[in-house]
């Protein structure tokens, strides 16, 4: 199997090879090198099936083909039917130009890295460095700080050149005058919240910080509901023992016996109010981001009138 | 061995044999020995073999397509189809509605209210009551006269209720009969809430206590009336599963900790 610098590095020479396999997630890095390829072929031909090209090639004609960039997707008849004789016949055929086969998943590569080792290239999630360089490589109008940016805050190559190229629809002027808050206000993906952030959150007794927390986070209504009655028990245990190591810790003294104790007792007839079918989970997190506000925190009986 | 909590129901499933039914519901509190009814029930409509199944879609399915390429006769024990989650029951009813002639059904359930109607409606349904003292009695007899006659005058023996209860007693090491001792000392409810459901859900050696028979011994352990009702709803919200079993176990122990 070839690197993807060592496959990067022949596609965008000016003598690509003949056949190439590129399978993994990372689309950018496939579209990328089909946009170099076509460029350097000026034709492009979109294919279903690898044998039907190599048929095409293997025919006798007077007039050769002119070269081309011929891209397969997802052919899995080409994996399922690739034995010793096929590639050897691919390897022999005299393709006018270069066949490109895109896979998205990585798991096809292995039988096909069997029989065609030196055209398989594993293209896998691109490490930010590498991300970085090719941003700077391809958007040569970008500063190198706004590329920097863009390849530490994308989840992969291909959003981060999705967010080059619209960018790069920009006059010069508003380049320049791209910050890092602008940035983050239209390109930073949404951080996901952890239980923890969400129990600290309810342990401050901060009801504006908890409905933050609660706009992010992508759990059920019953795991925030565990999620309050496990705060009640781990402050329970602070008090009793200030040295207990918890991320709670900071809070505890925001905290007397009897809220605590109420704590519990409210979410818990919450949660077995929520066994009904009729009862609506939405409001789980108003509820408990104004339970935790109040300076004394009611009983059950206060709050339902029973 | 016959017992009197069973006599009826035995009496009702031989009954149901001779029609020949070919689905069952066996309703009854847990421990009753629903299961080993079913067996009965193979036994009289002459089906060799059993097959018990928890009640999880999957289990299902895979019990299903194997019952389907059997030539003999089968019966599908279905436990506890009331603690299931609904896609299960529905997992059953494609089967009684398409029944197969060499398949037996047999659903056992603590409360039939929480089985789909359309189950109830196409099975012939069979109570059974909680085990009397002297059932209890015949049984631990039957399993192991040594034990019984060790524990039978305990405050162990007081917490059986079950005849699944008096396996799991008997099945008690010395280490873990030690245990019960000890949980006096918990119902001081001194410590912290976690430690305290950590002490009641584990054994010195970390393995897992039979959490109703610790509940159990607990209200017989404690004449403290708030305490007490703290503890039979603990044992209810178990029994329902309404709740996780810890998440019923920490309210209990907030309630006799804070609330004393």
């Amino acid at each position: 199997m070839k690197s993807i610098q060592e496959t990067g590095a022949s596609i965008l020479s000016s003598s690509p090879e003949p056949f190439y396999i590129l399978g993994g997630p990372e689309y950018g890095v496939k579209q990328r090198y089909i946009e170099s390829l076509a460029k350097h072929y000026g034709n492009v031909v979109e294919s279903p099936t690898v044998w039907s090209i190599i048929s095409l090639m293997t025919t006798k004609r007077l007039v050769p083909l002119m070269p081309t960039l011929y891209v397969v997707r997802y052919d899995e008849s080409f994996v399922a039917e690739l034995d010793a004789a096929k590639a050897a016949t691919i390897k022999s055929a005299n393709i006018r130009g270069t066949v490109l086969c895109i896979y998205e998943d990585s798991k096809q590569l292995a039988k096909l890295d069997k029989f065609l080792p030196d055209c398989v290239t594993s293209v896998d999630s691109v490490a930010t460095r590498f991300v970085d360089s090719y941003l700077r490589s391809e958007f040569h109008g970008l500063p190198d700080s706004l590329t920097h940016w863009i390849s530490e805050h994308s989840e992969n190559y291909s959003q981060a050149r999705n967010i080059c190229r619209a960018i790069s629809r920009l006059s010069l002027n508003d380049i320049r005058g791209v910050t890092d808050v602008d940035l983050e206000e239209t390109f930073a993906r949404s951080k996901e919240v952890t239980e923890t952030q969400l129990k600290i959150a309810i342990a401050s007794r901060n009801g504006n910080a908890m409905l933050k927390v609660l706009e992010e986070y992508t759990d059920s209504a019953d795991q925030i509901m565990y999620s309050a009655l496990s705060v009640a028990v781990e402050l329970d245990k602070l008090m009793d023992n200030r040295n207990t190591q918890s991320p709670l810790r900071n809070y505890v003294n925001r905290w007397n016996r009897y809220d605590v104790y109420h704590l519990f007792t409210n979410v818990y007839k919450l949660l077995i109010q929520s066994r009904s079918i009729t009862y609506d989970t939405q409001h789980v997190g108003i509820y408990l981001a104004a339970l935790i506000q109040f300076s004394r925190i009611p009983s059950v009986e206060e709050l339902h009138g029973i | 061995m016959e017992f009197r909590c069973q006599r009826a129901a035995l009496d009702e499933l031989s009954t149901l044999s001779k029609s020949d039914r070919h689905s069952i519901l066996i309703e009854g509190p847990t421990g009753c020995g629903k299961s080993w009814l079913a067996h009965k029930y193979a036994e009289f409509v002459d089906v060799a073999d059993v097959v018990v199944v928890k009640a999880a879609v999957a289990d299902i399915k895979e019990a299903t397509e194997k019952s389907y390429q059997l030539d003999t006769r089968v019966l599908m024990c279905i436990e506890n189809l009331d603690k299931g989650v609904a896609a299960a029951s529905y997992a059953i009813l494609k089967l009684l509605e398409e029944p197969r002639s060499n398949i037996y059904i047999a659903v056992t359930c603590n409360n039939s209210i929480r089985v789909p109607d359309t189950i109830v409606s196409r099975s012939a349904c069979v109570s059974v009551a909680a085990p009397t003292n002297e059932d209890l009695i015949i049984y631990g007899q039957h399993r192991d006269a040594t034990k019984l006659s060790m524990y039978q005058n305990t405050a162990l023996w007081r917490c059986v209720k079950t005849f699944s209860d008096v396996d799991q007693l008997f099945g008690l090491s010395p280490t873990q009969v030690e245990y019960f001792n000890s949980l006096p000392a918990v119902l001081r409810f001194t410590d912290s809430v976690s430690d305290m459901m950590w002490k009641l859900g584990h054994y010195s050696d970390n393995t897992v206590t039979p959490v109703n028979l610790v509940l159990r011994y607990m209200m017989i352990s404690t004449d403290n009336p708030h305490n007490k009702k703290a503890i039979i709803d603990c044992m209810n919200t178990i029994e329902t599963g309404r709740v996780a079993a810890h998440t019923a176990l920490a309210r209990m122990l907030f309630e006799c900790k804070y609330c004393e």
